[in-house]
């Protein structure tokens, strides 16, 4: 298939010139998602996704092209926690199967009214509680760039879809790092917007006080066409950001300073590296790629600068207090009454709860619940609850700090390249306590998260493994509240200096 | 040690959720070791601060007490389990 790892803009230029039809296109993409081995999605229906490519193509044939949504006709496929009414949704879950939503996510029907034509869901982890997919009820996701090590989670069905050429782009959710790691792990890029950008209605919930989606695909100029249409004021989410729409594609290409050039458009730009980043935390391979990505921006203009974050590590335990409590909030609307999983077994109302609930949460659910529980239960609650959101507040002052000396903050997105399935992630600070190994790994994604920042993930390097695989590295992008369109700008700079997101994975062998 | 068997418990009964042997065995000991993390929050210098429940420290916006156009009761109810009449079918409550 010709266009099968190309960006959102080459086949934009494909549609407008006739060379391929939406239809075609469409088709080819569910081709490649029939039979595919990498366990990227939880659900398609050709008919519908091409009943609705045949919808663009007739809209394409009577817009004139200077009046067409750059998305008019662009396959997309959504992380299966966007609830669609052709498509079911299960958030991973088994207590949500077979689930038909009577309506679409906010965030779904704006993609469709720019023109985007949905392939199907992608896999995730159950309720988007994982930084592996192998939280999925239904089936892991592989790494296209090595299949038995995982993508990254939440969003990991989504990334490997976008990384192996399935879809062309992605949506994502990213409560403490679902988008950014798994786009990091597979080598394409994602942005999480500032908190309340993009409507919550419609995503299934997890922790609403940190819930954010936004767009994975394959450049930043992909992901800021999206993310304009994505993003906008929703009065159904009671959290959504009363800002004006804006294109978030309008800084790309142009000097970000008055001090930039064509040759150094980063002139003027400060960078900041936070020291608890650019730590002994980082393995030797992501340390390397970053360094030299970091040469590439300062190459471009750009000046980098140490600032500190000094609340990185409380982040972690102040983050796994929030969003159990809030997730074991969120969950319980899982009765068995209304939608959903209900046990046969059940003799009486209580039972019919605890054990609906029982069968079919999985155990990283079942873990979060107990723990929300325990932090929001009498005699706890201060204790844990209250000061894990003060916590958060200081969290999220060291970032206000940090951006009166740098205008973006660099850093790594994950410590460590994609682990092997099965296996958890080699870190110094996990040798002390194993169980907490996978959770300790979002220790870098954590802080934009509670602080509510805008922050990204784009491929900077690879590793390259004993078994002869490459593994990609992703650069991590924080910016202040509200700098999407300069952050993507940014981005789109460094992916004109460089090819690591051109990069695609050699699965020859693993192609059914 | 700091979760007890019984406290584990009586949290399963708060979450509506069912343990096994099993779950004493694999769940108890990772939330234990959770609760413990947990506990370095104490550290922080916290005092005087808010707690931050909105990362804009935003107010809760209510809408208009008007009515809205909604799915078909017959769309909304087409994922309950049992139903009869339009009503959701639970086990008897009163006896």
């Amino acid at each position: 298939m010709e266009f099968r790892f190309s960006p959102l803009s080459e086949l934009r230029r494909a549609l407008d010139s006739g060379m391929v039809s939406v239809e075609e296109l469409a088709q080819d993409y569910l081709a490649a998602l029939k039979n595919e081995p990498f366990g990227a999605s939880l659900a398609v229906a050709p008919e519908l996704t091409l009943k609705q490519a045949r919808y663009c193509q007739n809209l394409l044939e009577k817009t004139p092209p200077d009046q067409r949504s750059p998305l008019l006709g662009l396959p997309v496929i959504h992380k299966d926690v966007f609830v669609t009414t052709g498509w079911p949704t299960t958030a991973g879950s088994k207590i949500l199967e077979n689930y038909q939503s009577p309506f679409n996510a906010q965030a779904v029907d704006q993609l469709e009214s720019a023109g985007m034509v949905c392939l199907g869901k992608a896999n995730c982890d159950e309720f988007a509680m994982g930084s592996t997919n192998e939280h999925s009820a239904y089936k892991p996701a592989r790494n296209p760039w090595d299949t038995r090590r995982i993508p990254g989670g939440s969003s990991g069905g989504s990334a490997v879809a976008v990384a192996a050429g399935l879809a062309p782009a992605a949506t994502g959710t990213d409560t403490g790092g679902s988008i950014r790691q798994p786009a990091a792990m597979c080598g394409i890029t994602g942005i999480k917007p500032t908190y309340g950008r993009v409507s919550r209605w419609g995503l299934v919930a997890y922790a609403s006080s940190l819930d954010q989606a936004g767009p994975m695909a394959r450049t930043a100029q992909d992901c800021a066409w999206m993310l304009s249409a994505m993003a906008g004021f929703d009065p159904k989410d009671s959290t959504s950001l009363n800002e004006p729409s804006e294109d978030f594609a309008r800084l790309l290409g142009k000097p970000m300073t008055d001090a930039a050039s064509t040759e150094q458009p980063l002139r003027g730009l400060r960078l900041g590296m936070p020291s608890q980043y650019f730590s002994n935390q980082i393995s030797p391979a992501v340390a390397k790629a970053l360094e030299a990505a970091l040469q590439v921006l300062r190459g471009l203009g750009a000046e980098t600068l140490e600032v500190d974050l000094p609340r990185t590590e409380l982040s972690l335990p102040a983050y796994y207090v929030i969003a159990p409590a809030e997730a074991s909030s969120n969950l319980s609307r899982f009765d068995g009454v209304r939608y959903g999983h209900r046990s046969e077994k059940a003799t009486d109302l209580e039972s019919l709860y605890c054990l609906s609930r029982t069968e079919a949460f999985g155990p990283e659910v079942r873990r979060r619940i107990l723990l929300g529980s325990y932090v929001l239960s009498h005699g706890y609650y201060d204790a844990y609850y209250l000061q894990a959101q003060k916590v958060r507040r200081l969290v999220a002052m060291d970032f206000d700090r940090a951006f009166e000396h740098c205008d973006f903050i660099v850093g790594p997105v994950s410590p460590v390249t994609a682990w092997r399935l099965g296996d958890s992630p080699a870190l110094e600070a996990a040798k002390d306590n194993p169980l907490l190994a996978e959770y300790l790994s979002d220790v870098f994604t954590l802080g934009a998260s509670l602080s509510g920042l805008p922050a990204m993930s784009m491929p900077c390097g690879f590793e390259s493994t004993a078994g002869g695989h490459r593994l990609p590295v992703g650069l991590q992008l924080i910016g202040p509240r509200f700098e999407e369109a300069k952050m993507l700008a940014l981005a789109d700079h460094f992916q004109l200096a460089t090819n690591f997101h051109e990069q695609t994975p050699d699965f020859s062998g693993a192609q059914s | 040690m700091s979760l007890s068997k019984d406290q584990f418990d009586k949290l399963a009964r708060l979450s509506r959720l069912s343990v096994t042997a099993e779950d004493h065995d694999r769940i108890l000991p990772a939330i234990d070791a959770m609760v413990t993390w947990a506990d370095t929050l104490r550290q922080a210098p916290t005092q005087g601060l808010e707690p931050m429940a909105n990362p804009h420290d935003m107010v809760l916006r209510l809408r208009e007490d008007l009515a809205q156009p909604l799915p078909s009761r017959e769309a909304l109810m087409r994922n309950a389990p049992q139903m009869a009449e339009g009503f959701f079918i639970v086990p008897r409550v009163v006896e």
